[in-house]
């Protein structure tokens, strides 16, 4: 909403200050945005008299030499473009060398003005348009005036305001009164314990009215509670007053004609949406609030066809709607050039069924903004009343004793009266307030006494507050205009609670703390893509947005993999040839409708949500592995079991173990991926991405991924126990075997230990070979054993022979393995 | 004796040449070893008479000692030269990169995160969490949102396929406030907690993305007041601007508390005196935290005693706080995941 200082300014009969008021209001909820400062520039501009024109002598432009009189300032010769000059007699805007003029350009808005020649020919300034002073959105021409003002006189002397500040003012849902002006200065009023006295319409004469100028108007939906109507006649439609024109145009609306203008105005003024329409179009003379009936069609202003519905609340003549109640007007009923007799309408509509209309039809206008936010429905004879006042003024249109007020079936509820007490305001608030001053606070935003005790009072709502109803929205009154600011600062005396609602926070961040500290980056991704995203690695998406905001972010995330193997396309195709990221993020997937959560009632209880979600644990690898001027090859499929290993030893000290079994994800490349578990928890997999899905991403075959559960990741956190170090050396042996490829280095080194009895702490592969040389199908295998002594009992070497001896013994005989 | 002397004579000449470990066990040996000229010498020993014998014996220790001392020095020597080689081997460049485990970044927005909650959990605060995705009546009613009324566009809303189902509209959740109808039926009063999740609103542009991170607060008890509310933001702001900053409290709008607020601390880095500030853009302040006192009617409807038990509630957006400690031009950034950026923090 923009509030004009100015405007704000003459209601309160006060000049404040423009600074002050902003902070002012900001602190007391209605926060300024931004205040623009506008017409500064037009002190030196001068009402001007055009005394002769001539053709420019040579320009092959239409341009004209006006030679204009500025009063005791004498006369001057000025190039003009415009085609609209007025002839001698005319009044335009002068604005001299020095001023600064708008382009309504955005790239370079403004300008100021410097004496140089226009096809030949210097002049001392120039004859503006609306747009180069920016007082409106015409550049057809210059503005010619209509009023009888003296040459030479200055603008700013002759228009109200015209140096003025607009507050961008964010109003919040719960203040349909600051819609408007007048509440806007009421809250100002309030918070500088000001008196005021509101908006008061001046009584105009009228006649009676003649037969055929009287209207029937009737609510039949209870939508429409109060429906004001009133008549002018012998109106002139035509372009309204610069200052009219020039306020709106600085407030954000478009200048129409004198009618739509104060109709728009009083809008501003009251927060009071309203409508006028010509009376000779509207049949019958008639104009009904009532449900729509089915199919029923109605163009809108804004040329759009509407087919209409009974949910609809549309204002009807005896023939057919001519409005969207409380939305927008229908074309052929407003107001034309020709328009002789108006008819005002101020009514009063429910907000959620305004709301719900504008909803389905997608309209968004000022009245539906206002209405659904609740109009104070007394306020519809004030606005008449201003809107007469104004449109005699304007149109000299003549008001007729045709006055009408129709109210709806159901009588609207009174507002209501509510007991604050003293004892609860401070509770609240933090700091008590005086009885005296919280009086004076509720005196001047509205709400009148209706009973006072010691500990408490009762005060009723005023009609333009619909947001307030109880004793705690009468509190928040109390306090934003006694100073919120001014609450002291106090320490919550902890209570030791524990929450109740726990999900994974300290398992992802063990987890996200770990990965870095293993010399991943993270990423996060949006929860929902595109479904061809998440194809792309096989897996399908069982949980979509109803609402997207393009069709490719529909799909709720049913793996992480998805989004890391974009990330690493976008890093390779930036030139980046190694990748390590990771992610911990929700995965989501439909319920099952047998599934113990599917209703709302048990999945709050359990603190579960509508989909199911489960958070991974995912990280893809691409590239050569660390290393340092050589070449350390690539990773595979092993350097992600080993991040895993790494990670879990981290977590909880425990060995992986690794196999082929269960059912492998789409994007598992069958030669290179494993199933990882520890203990009997499987983690997940970690593969070779399969060379199918390699293209669609441009990753190369370097590319490791894993996806793991984190609820598995963390389930698992055995007791550690010391162990107290042996002061006694442990002893090395290296055992190099050829073993069939076929039996798992797994089970090499554990027949090893087997074998090697209880003192051996630890087999290690350190080393494999695969060669020409060695038997078709077979590898050597090299590993490191270590054996510790117990006690105090020094290992002999020929003891550790022993158990090495036996330990290859074993694997020779189970594997048929050769000792090299 | 006289060839006691000739050995002795050889002793210095023989160990000057030595230029190594094996040749000082040879030159060693040839005096001292099994064949060694003094070996030879000594073995003699037992054929001597014994007046002769002393004065020998006296002459041969005397060489011993002196083949000894040489060997010795000539030890000392090799060490020397030996170190002096190491020591004198070309230079490293240390010019060259070092041979660095990878280091890995943490997300912005989780260092963030991490900092936030850990401030509030070192003031008594425990961490809560709920589900993304929940129903409108947790998103909404139950934080007493009117039916049909605009404040709902306050949050633009993703709903979910409901695929047919019967009850509520389920969607994401658009705020971490959820969690404060989650947390109040979990367990009666005493609350206090911070709630940190992912939210979502149906908005994407220059300054909105449509999926950003929170962190609620929740204290409900008897007593609370809203300078409770102050306190406790305005030590999170000092902690996490810094001791110097101050708050302002000013009115605002939320349908679950009354009365709501926003908190600003004053701009940690021009304090208000720059009107070109790229932190506060000149205003002096900094929007911290969009809070105020729990409606009445979010503990109604989570069955608390309102006339019985107070509370507050806060929710400050982790996606700014990271943008201005790392000085984000722009909000898209957090979510694209580019190395590049990542690896620029
Ligand atoms: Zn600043």
């Amino acid at each position: 909403m923009n509030i004009s200082y100015q405007w704000l300014s003459a209601l309160l009969g006060a000049d404040p200050g423009v600074d002050k008021v902003a902070r002012l209001l900001t602190d007391a909820g209605l926060e300024i945005e931004k205040v623009r400062e506008v017409g500064a520039n037009l002190a030196s501009v001068l009402v001007a008299v055009v005394e002769s024109t001539r053709p420019h002598p040579t320009s092959k432009n239409p341009l004209t030499l006006v030679t204009v009189g500025l009063g005791s300032q004498g006369s001057l010769e000025i190039v003009c473009g415009a085609k609209n000059v007025p002839a001698p007699g005319g009044r335009v805007l002068f604005a001299p060398v020095g001023t600064t003029v708008f382009t309504g350009d955005p790239k370079s808005p403004s300008f100021v003005l410097v004496e140089k020649p226009v096809a030949g020919i210097v002049s001392k300034g120039m004859l503006c348009s609306e747009i180069e002073l920016d007082l409106g959105s015409d550049d057809s021409g210059i503005i010619v005036l209509d009023e009888e003002i003296p040459a030479g006189t200055k603008l700013v002397d002759v228009l109200p305001g015209a140096h003025d500040w607009i507050l961008e003012v964010n109003v919040t849902p719960n203040r349909p009164d600051a819609l408007g002006h007048l509440g806007v200065a009421r809250d100002v009023a309030a918070l500088l314990a000001i008196p005021f006295n509101g908006v008061r319409a001046k009584c105009v004469p009228s006649r009676p009215a003649r037969e055929d100028e009287r209207v029937r108007v009737e609510s039949k939906t209870a939508a429409c509670d109060r429906f004001d109507a009133a008549v002018l006649v012998d109106a002139t439609v035509r372009r309204s007053p610069l200052w009219l024109r020039s306020r709106l145009h600085r407030l954000g609306l478009r200048a129409i004609n004198n009618v739509v203008d104060a109709s728009n105005y009083v809008m501003l003024e009251l927060g009071q949406p309203n409508h006028t329409y010509d009376l000779d179009v509207i049949a019958e003379r008639t104009v009904i609030a009532r449900n729509a009936v089915d199919g029923e069609v109605l163009q809108t202003l804004d040329e759009k066809t509407r087919t209409l519905s009974a949910a609809d609340i549309v204002i009807a003549d005896a023939k057919k709607p001519v409005g969207l109640a409380g939305v927008m007007g229908g074309e052929g009923s407003g107001i034309t050039d020709n328009t002789k007799r108006l008819l005002l309408e101020a009514a009063h509509f429910d907000p959620s069924t305004v709301r719900r209309m504008a909803k389905r039809h997608e309209i968004h206008s000022d009245a539906s903004h206002r209405f659904e936010r609740g109009v104070d429905p007394t306020c519809p004879p004030l606005a008449i009343a201003r809107l007469k006042e104004l449109l005699v003024e304007l149109t000299g249109a003549t008001v007729v004793d045709a006055d009408v007020t129709a109210r709806g079936p159901s009588e609207l509820a009174p507002s209501p009266e509510v007991a604050v007490r003293d004892a609860r305001v401070k509770a609240v608030l933090g700091i008590a307030v005086s009885r005296d001053e919280e009086r004076r606070i509720l005196a001047a935003l509205g709400f009148s006494l209706v009973d006072e005790a010691p500990e408490r009072v009762v005060v009723r709502v005023p009609t333009w507050r619909p947001d307030v109803t109880r004793e705690i929205d009468v509190i928040e009154e109390i306090g934003r205009v006694f100073g919120l600011d001014r609450v002291p600062l106090a320490v919550v005396p902890s209570s030791g609670a524990r929450a109740g609602a726990v999900r994974d926070f300290s398992q992802r961040r063990r987890v996200r703390d770990a990965l870095v500290a293993l010399g991943l980056d993270e990423a996060v991704n949006y929860a929902f893509d595109a479904d061809a995203l998440f194809e792309s690695v096989g897996v399908r998406a069982t949980a979509r947005i109803a609402n997207p905001l393009s069709s490719d972010r529909a799909a709720m995330r049913p793996t992480l993999v998805a989004g890391l193997l974009k990330n690493a396309s976008l890093a390779v195709r930036h030139g980046e040839h190694k990748v390590r990221l990771f992610e911990v993020g929700t995965v989501f997937s439909a319920r099952a409708s047998d599934d113990p959560h599917a209703n709302e009632r048990d999945a709050t209880a359990a603190n579960e949500g509508p989909l199911h979600e489960e958070t991974r644990v995912a990280f893809v690898l691409v590239g050569p592995r660390d290393s340092y001027l050589g070449d350390a090859g690539s990773v595979d499929v092993l350097d992600g079991k080993g991040v895993v290993e790494a990670l879990v030893e981290s977590l909880s000290r425990s060995e992986v173990r690794a196999d082929r079994e269960g059912e492998a994800p789409p994007w598992a490349h069958r030669a290179a991926f494993a199933r990882l578990s520890v203990g009997d928890r499987v983690l997940g997999y970690v593969s070779e991405l399969h060379p199918s899905m390699r293209g669609a991403f441009r990753l190369p075959a370097s590319t490791v991924i894993a996806e793991l559960s984190l609820e598995a990741l963390t389930a698992i956190r055995p007791a550690l126990r010391a162990i107290r170090p042996s002061k006694l050396p442990s002893m090395r042996r290296d055992v190099a075997l050829l073993v069939a490829r076929s039996h798992p280095v797994a089970t090499v080194a554990a027949l090893l230990r087997e074998g090697a009895g209880e003192r051996c702490t630890s087999v290690a592969l350190f080393d494999r070979y695969v060669g020409k040389e060695l038997p078709e199908g077979a590898h050597s295998v090299a590993f490191s054993m270590e054996f510790s002594p117990l006690g105090d009992k020094t290992l002999t070497d020929a003891e550790v022979d022993g158990w090495v001896k036996a330990a290859v013994a074993r694997v020779v005989q189970d594997l048929q393995a050769v000792q090299r | 004796m006289e060839a006691l002397d000739a050995i002795e004579r050889e002793v210095d000449s023989a160990f000057a040449p030595v230029r190594d470990e094996q040749e000082l066990r040879a030159t060693h040996a040839k005096f001292l070893g099994k064949e060694g000229s003094l070996t030879e010498i000594m073995r003699r020993m037992p054929e001597l008479a014994p007046a002769e014998k002393k004065t020998f014996g006296q002459a041969v220790n005397r060489v011993k000692t002196a083949v000894e001392a040489a060997s010795e020095a000539a030890e000392v020597r090799l060490r020397q030269a030996a170190l002096a080689r190491e020591l004198d081997r070309e230079p490293t460049d240390v010019t060259m990169p070092g041979r660095r485990p990878r280091v890995g970044r943490q997300h912005p927005l989780h260092r963030v995160l991490y900092d936030v909650t850990d401030i509030f959990v070192s003031m008594g605060f425990d961490v809560a969490e709920g589900p993304e995705s929940d129903w409108e009546t947790n998103n909404f009613e139950r934080l007493g949102f009117p039916p049909d009324h605009p404040a709902l566009d306050m949050q633009d809303t993703f709903f979910l396929h409901n695929e047919g189902r019967p009850g509520p509209r389920t969607l994401l959740r658009t705020h971490t406030s959820t969690v404060q109808i989650r947390e109040l039926l979990s367990h009666p009063p005493p609350v206090m907690i911070v709630a940190p999740g992912t939210v979502f609103r149906c908005d994407d542009d220059a300054t909105h993305s449509p999926m950003f991170a929170q962190i609620e607060g929740l204290v409900v008890d008897e007593g609370i007041s809203l300078a409770h509310l102050r306190g406790t933001l305005a030590t999170f702001a000092q902690r996490l601007f810094g001791k110097d900053v101050t708050t302002r409290m000013r009115g605002s709008y939320f349908p679950f508390t009354e009365p709501s607020v926003e908190l600003d601390a004053s701009c940690s880095v021009c304090g208000g005196r720059d009107p070109h500030c790229r932190l506060c853009k000149g205003s002096g302040w900094l929007e911290v935290a969009g809070a105020g006192m729990v409606d009445p009617i979010v503990l109604s409807n989570c069955g608390i005693d309102p006339e019985k038990y107070t509370g507050f509630a806060f929710g400050l957006g982790i996606d700014r706080l990271a943008m201005i400690r790392y000085q984000v031009p722009s909000i898209e950034l957090l979510y694209s995941n580019d190395e590049r950026f990542l690896r620029s923090l």
